[in-house]
């Protein structure tokens, strides 16, 4: 989302296609070993009962490492939107993969290019080429307290709790650091959540503030040594026409009054 | 054949840049379905063993052997059961990009149009140029190096054409997802029919030629079809991050260089969602709509048909479409809009909404259509 600059005044529209539950299933690999693999089978092609019918190409690594077929999220049985009765569950990955209502699996030795991977959710880049199977979310955080829907207005002044999420799709967050400045100078929060891979984990800090305005960022680093990028740093290396997969530092305004806006920060 | 005049300009001007595209020397290595050159496992700068997408396989704490271990290994258990060759048939229906998995059949390009006048146009447009909202399916070849930043207003036109780098999949996906309001009811001949008429849209040639309206399609036309993207697509390493950000912790920036891009229009405030119903399993309407109404109702259930004037409904905010209607006598007009009438549903298809309610949304959009 926003891509070309700040859009709606909400963490709801920046960062609320993120989600992170319990789920309950069986890891892919028990099956394949029971029905058996063969060794030309370098992808799979799960498709749905939808009217859609969604089918996606992915590849037989990420099949044999952590993929599952769930039946269950937070405890209960999937619910009708989520999927029911069984969906597959790719760990980290886009949402738009983890293939709901699943209705078959098909291994092939080559992938399908089929819309949804090259149409759609592909990364438009400045030359005009575009790239494709952006599979894994990129470490990102975003600070959930304050933010444009739980602003300061009401809040007194003086030392205040800051929080919010990171998460990484490709391994366990290890550092979140918090700005007030815009980016300038940065302290480490600390976890207030237990720690897991390709999961949401919380964060949270004291910051001290006197009523002046603020430039409040998060910023995540995973255990692969990746750093979440600042917004310039990230519209340098993909332009603003990708779409999908912004990971870019949030920045909310704290303003004098304690309304909260959503802005961009380019330095 | 009739060619729509309105896009003609645009495609004529862009196929010159197609053929550049062709000799200039790409900076990346194109897509190709034959070879994904980031398959097997590799190991990262500190030495961790990564996965496809650069993932850490987290070999000490989940261990496909160890954590996963399937206490049936071995056993074959046959679970289930197999499927029958007509459920085989039935289902595997996917189209790969080399075109393997295209059924037999075949239709004309003119036939193909009349199909896709009937069951696509009313959404994709006569000439796939999209209506409202609706994906644009023809056109836009040459725009995507348009972007805003290098001053290419309107920006790029992603559309099957300009966009898709293989056709044979596209075979599947109408099948399977299209037309919208009735999918899978197409068979073999018409998506084939359509295919060609797209292409054509497109201004596609193959082997040289332009398609014509006699031209038929079937699996070997289609297989012989190259998309002017076809070499557009790079697949992305996973496992190098394209940005080098570090943990610096004081004197990152220079602040007084700093800019703060702010939201354009104000209007845009979105209300706290915190403490409000998630999830409602029962009627979505009981909960009591704020402000207006009608504006409420409108967006909710009837914007789907009268923003786009779909079926002949009356378009939101088109003046001489109300003109008419404000011609009839009001009291006929709700009851039109709360029993029906033709092809506009009793109460838009809500029946829960209360008949003032109704009455308040033909007010707001006879309000807004003047
Ligand atoms: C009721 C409206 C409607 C009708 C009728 C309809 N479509 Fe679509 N079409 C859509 C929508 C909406 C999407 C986007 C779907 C999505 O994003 O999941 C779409 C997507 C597509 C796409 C993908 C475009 C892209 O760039 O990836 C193609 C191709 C397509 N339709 C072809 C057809 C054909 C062929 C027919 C007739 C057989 C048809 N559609 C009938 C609404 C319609
Ligand atoms: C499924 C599509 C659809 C939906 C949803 C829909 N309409 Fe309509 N509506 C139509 C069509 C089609 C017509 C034109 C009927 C005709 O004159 O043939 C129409 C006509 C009307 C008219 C003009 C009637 C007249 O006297 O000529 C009104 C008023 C109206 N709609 C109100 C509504 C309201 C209010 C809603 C939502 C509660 C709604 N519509 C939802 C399709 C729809």
């Amino acid at each position: 989302m926003e891509w070309r600059g700040p859009g709606l005044n909400s963490l709801q529209v920046t960062h609320g296609m993120l989600a992170c539950s319990e789920w309950t299933g069986v890891p892919l690999k028990i099956i394949l070993e029971d029905i058996g693999l063969k060794p030309e089978a370098k992808w799979m092609f799960p498709e749905g009962s939808d009217p859609a019918g969604v089918g996606r190409s992915v590849p037989i690594e990420k099949v044999l490492d952590d993929a599952m077929l769930v039946y269950a999220m937070n405890g209960e049985a999937l619910r009708p939107e989520q999927g029911y009765p069984v969906r597959l569950f790719l760990p980290g990955w886009e949402g738009a993969i983890q293939v709901k209502w699943l209705k078959r699996l098909k291994f092939d030795d080559k992938s399908w290019f089929v819309r949804e991977e090259t149409t759609k959710y592909t990364m438009l880049e400045r030359d005009g080429h575009a790239k494709m199977y952006n599979w894994a979310m990129e470490a990102n955080s975003v600070i959930t307290s304050p933010c444009p829907e739980r602003n300061w207005k009401e809040t007194k002044k003086g030392v205040i709790k800051v929080e919010g999420i990171a998460w990484s799709g490709k391994g366990t967050i290890t550092h979140v650091d918090v700005s007030i400045d815009g980016g300038k100078t940065w302290r480490e929060a600390k976890f207030t959540s237990i720690i897991l891979p390709k999961a949401v984990t919380r964060f949270a800090i004291e910051v001290n503030w006197d009523g002046k305005p603020m430039l409040l960022q998060s910023r995540s680093t995973d255990d692969t040594g990746y750093t979440q990028p600042t917004a310039k740093q990230l519209v340098a290396a993909r332009g603003k026409e990708a779409i999908y997969h912004r990971n870019a530092i949030q920045t909310w305004e704290v303003k004098s009054n304690g309304e909260v806006n959503d802005v961009h920060v380019y330095a | 054949m009739y060619m729509f005049t309105r896009n003609l300009t645009l495609l004529a001007g862009s196929i010159a840049i197609v053929t550049n595209l062709g000799a200039a020397k790409l900076t990346y290595t194109p897509a190709n379905p034959d070879k994904y050159p980031y398959q097997s496992t590799a190991k990262n700068k500190q030495g961790r063993i990564i996965n496809v997408d650069g993932a850490i396989i987290r070999k000490n704490v989940i261990t496909v052997k160890e954590v996963y271990k399937s206490p049936f290994s071995g056993k074959n258990l046959s679970l289930g059961k197999k499927a029958s060759k007509a459920t085989l048939k039935a289902w595997n229906t996917d189209v790969r990009p080399d075109g393997k998995g295209l059924p037999d059949g075949k239709m004309n390009v003119e036939e193909g149009a009349k199909v896709f006048a009937a069951k696509c146009a009313t959404c994709h447009g006569d000439f796939g140029e999209g209506v409202d909202r609706f994906p644009v399916l023809a056109g836009g070849i040459g725009t995507l190096k348009l972007h805003p930043r290098t001053g290419g207003d309107p920006g790029p036109l992603k559309t099957l054409g300009s966009y898709a780098p293989y056709i044979a999949p596209f075979f599947w996906y109408i099948q399977t997802a299209m037309p919208l309001s009735a999918p899978k009811s197409l068979n073999n001949d018409e998506v084939y029919g359509i295919l060609g008429y797209l292409l054509q849209l497109n201004e596609i040639q193959v082997n040289g030629k332009d398609i014509e309206d006699s031209t038929v399609i079937d699996r070997n036309f289609i297989k012989s079809v190259h998309m002017p993207n076809e070499k557009g697509f790079e697949y992305n390493n996973l496992r190098k991050a394209d940005t080098s950000n570090t943990r610096c912790m004081k004197n990152c920036i220079d602040t007084s260089k700093m800019v703060v891009m702010h939201i354009k229009t104000d209007a845009t405030i979105v209300k706290p969602p915190f403490g409000k119903e998630r999830y409602s399993f029962g009627d979505k309407n009981k909960k009591k709509a704020k402000g207006n109404i009608g504006e409420t109702i409108y967006k909710n259930t009837c914007a789907g048909c009268h923003n786009s004037g779909i079926a002949g409904a009356p378009k939101f905010g088109d003046k001489a479409d109300w003109a008419q209607i404000r011609k009839e006598n009001l009291k006929d007009v709700f009851d039109h809009a709360i029993n029906g009438f033709k092809a506009m549903p009793p109460k838009g298809g809500d029946a829960s909404l209360k008949d003032e309610d109704v009455k308040s949304t033909v007010k707001y959009m006879l309000e807004k259509s003047k």
